[in-house]
């Protein structure tokens, strides 16, 4: 806040001469994220706006990567996506509409059930597993999809409920080099929906943070895990692809936290191999 | 680093320019309040249209950033059309868990493209919720060619697509100094968009901006001089506003931009007030 302020009163004399223009030219970028939030089956979290706006924020000022947002899934297909004659287009034409090939990496803040024919969903894994792309899922991420067992492979986790609804839980950073994680204290208190993983191992991933479970209450009633291994945020490899998941993100403010930014940008970096 | 630069500056001049400085705070921490701010529905489905426009994603993010950072409304943004309803269904046809609807929104910033697929009670509800409830519809560029085949909602929305004769700079004539979503640019400006051409123009409109169109290089599908790019309107006890701006992603982040919209949504949202009622077209001085 105060920064931000210091920050605005130290450029407003620059700030005056770059605003006289009222034309720029548009910008391009080297890398694609499609924001993927199909909402349309579940409860739509007040965050997750704001979260794929943040998103697109970090990838626009860091010219590092565009993105296009999506709450409908017609993006998630390999194959061209094209009109029915008439759709509204008079002439026909057929535009070239964006599909998997076009982007680098997702970012996944989907919930529940989310409406995929078995095409679309062979084509998801795909793009990760063969193509070697990126998949970087946030928070209600974990709640989707549960009827379909290879997107939870592909994830390395599942929801297992938030025994704890919204609380200040410590956070436990077990890797301190990663791009992703080496910016954060080697533990810090967070108030988030911490969320429970089921059907995760660390054979699988590689935990970058995890709860202290000294500091949740271990006999809150839907408390399942006997190892007490809270997982806040991972890394793993799915076939070619590198995937990220982190169950920090329910409360808006917190994406307003450079903190938790950098973590999802350089989330995002790294499972586009930047 | 030039390019993020400036970005950021631009930001940061609107946050300071725009907003108060008890805006910039933040909303508070803990259990959430009531909610106090008002609610857009940043609706932008393009499924049936070029499913992604370069700005398209760029302006839903400048919408939701300038409602945040002033403190002045919560957006939810959606691709999809299943929240124009009072009760929205999920893609099962059960109804949806709560969330965005019409029921709580109090206006529409519109960014779809070409026919939206949206069902004939669905098209009932929208144009209710704008001509009988009283709530806001802004509309930005590709809006104005959406719905071809529903003559409702050109009568909403106040005009129809009819082509892009340039993609250039050009001059623009300011007609609204009066109005909160246009008094801040000057009485011409320069800028370079695709200035998309309306049609069918409804008669309760009022042109904001339009182009001048006597300094374009002629072009053989202009079919009138009278070229608005914004214009405000009243449809039933609704607040309309549409502007052709701005096909170029880097366009939004425009200060005159994104203050324009900013100011539409509040004037549509009831927090301001301007003059919609239409009157003959200023002569460019």
């Amino acid at each position: 806040m105060a920064l931000r302020i210091a920050c605005a009163i130290a450029i407003s004399a620059l700030s005056l001469t770059v605003l006289g223009a009222n034309s720029q030219a548009p910008r391009t970028f080297p890398k694609h994220v499609l924001a993927w939030a199909d909402v349309r089956n579940g409860y739509q979290h007040e965050s997750i706006t704001h979260a794929v706006s943040t998103i697109e924020k970090l990838g626009w000022e860091s010219g590092q990567y565009d993105t296009i947002i999506r709450t409908d899934s017609q993006s998630i297909t390999k194959s061209p996506i094209l009109f029915r004659q008439g759709t509204g287009i008079a002439s026909g034409e057929q535009f070239l509409a964006r599909n998997l090939d076009y982007f680098d990496a997702i970012f996944f803040f989907g919930v529940r059930e989310i409406d995929l024919d078995a095409q679309q969903r062979a084509d998801l894994l795909r793009f990760v597993r063969e193509d070697g792309k990126g998949f970087v899922a946030t928070h209600a991420g974990a709640t989707a999809f549960f009827s379909w067992p290879e997107f939870g492979e592909m994830l390395g986790g599942r929801f297992d409920e938030h025994p704890w609804g919204i609380s200040e839980a410590k956070v436990i950073v077990e890797d301190r080099t990663s791009p992703i994680s080496r910016h954060l204290p080697a533990s810090f208190a967070v108030t988030d929906e911490h969320y429970q993983l089921k059907d995760f191992s660390r054979k699988d991933v590689h935990v970058l943070a995890r709860l202290d479970p000294s500091s949740v209450d271990l006999k809150a009633p839907l408390v399942h895990r006997a190892d007490r291994d809270f997982a806040v945020a991972y890394t793993k490899s799915y076939g070619k692809g590198r995937v990220f998941y982190s169950t920090l993100g329910h409360p808006r403010e917190l994406w307003d936290e450079r903190w938790l930014q950098q973590m999802y940008f350089e989330a995002l970096k790294w499972s586009m191999r930047q | 680093m030039k390019g993020s630069r400036f970005v950021f500056v631009v930001a940061l001049v609107l946050g300071a320019a725009l907003l108060p400085l008890d805006a910039q705070q933040g909303p508070p921490r803990g259990p959430r309040a009531p909610r106090a701010r008002k609610v857009v529905l940043a609706w932008a489905d393009t499924r049936n249209g070029i499913a992604q426009h370069d700005f398209t994603s760029h302006a839903l993010s400048v919408i939701e950033r300038l409602g945040y950072e002033t403190g002045l409304y919560d957006t939810f943004i959606r691709t999809d059309s299943n929240i124009i309803a009072k009760e929205p269904k999920r893609t099962t046809g059960e109804p949806a868990s709560g969330g965005p609807s019409l029921a709580m929104a109090d206006a529409i910033f519109f960014l779809g493209h070409r026919d939206v697929p949206i069902d004939e009670a669905q098209k009932k509800e929208l144009l209710a919720y704008v001509r009988d409830e009283g709530k806001g519809f802004v509309a930005a560029h590709t809006g104005l060619t959406a719905f071809e085949s529903w003559p409702e909602f050109g009568e909403l929305l106040g005009g129809r697509y009819d082509g892009h004769p340039w993609h250039q700079p050009g001059t623009v004539i300011n007609e609204g100094a009066d109005f909160p979503a246009t008094k801040h640019f000057p009485s011409t400006f320069s800028i370079s968009d695709e200035f998309y051409q309306p049609k069918a123009f409804s008669p309760n409109a009022r042109v904001l901006l339009r182009l001048d169109v006597s300094k374009m290089p002629p072009h053989a599908d202009l079919r009138n001089k009278d070229f608005p790019l914004a214009w405000a309107m009243n449809y039933g006890k609704g607040r309309v506003f549409y502007s052709s701006f701005a096909h170029d992603n880097a366009t939004w982040d425009n200060r005159d931009v994104a203050l324009m919209y900013l100011e539409a949504i509040k004037w549509a949202l009831r927090l301001t007030e301007g003059d919609a009622s239409p009157r003959p077209a200023r002569t460019a001085q």
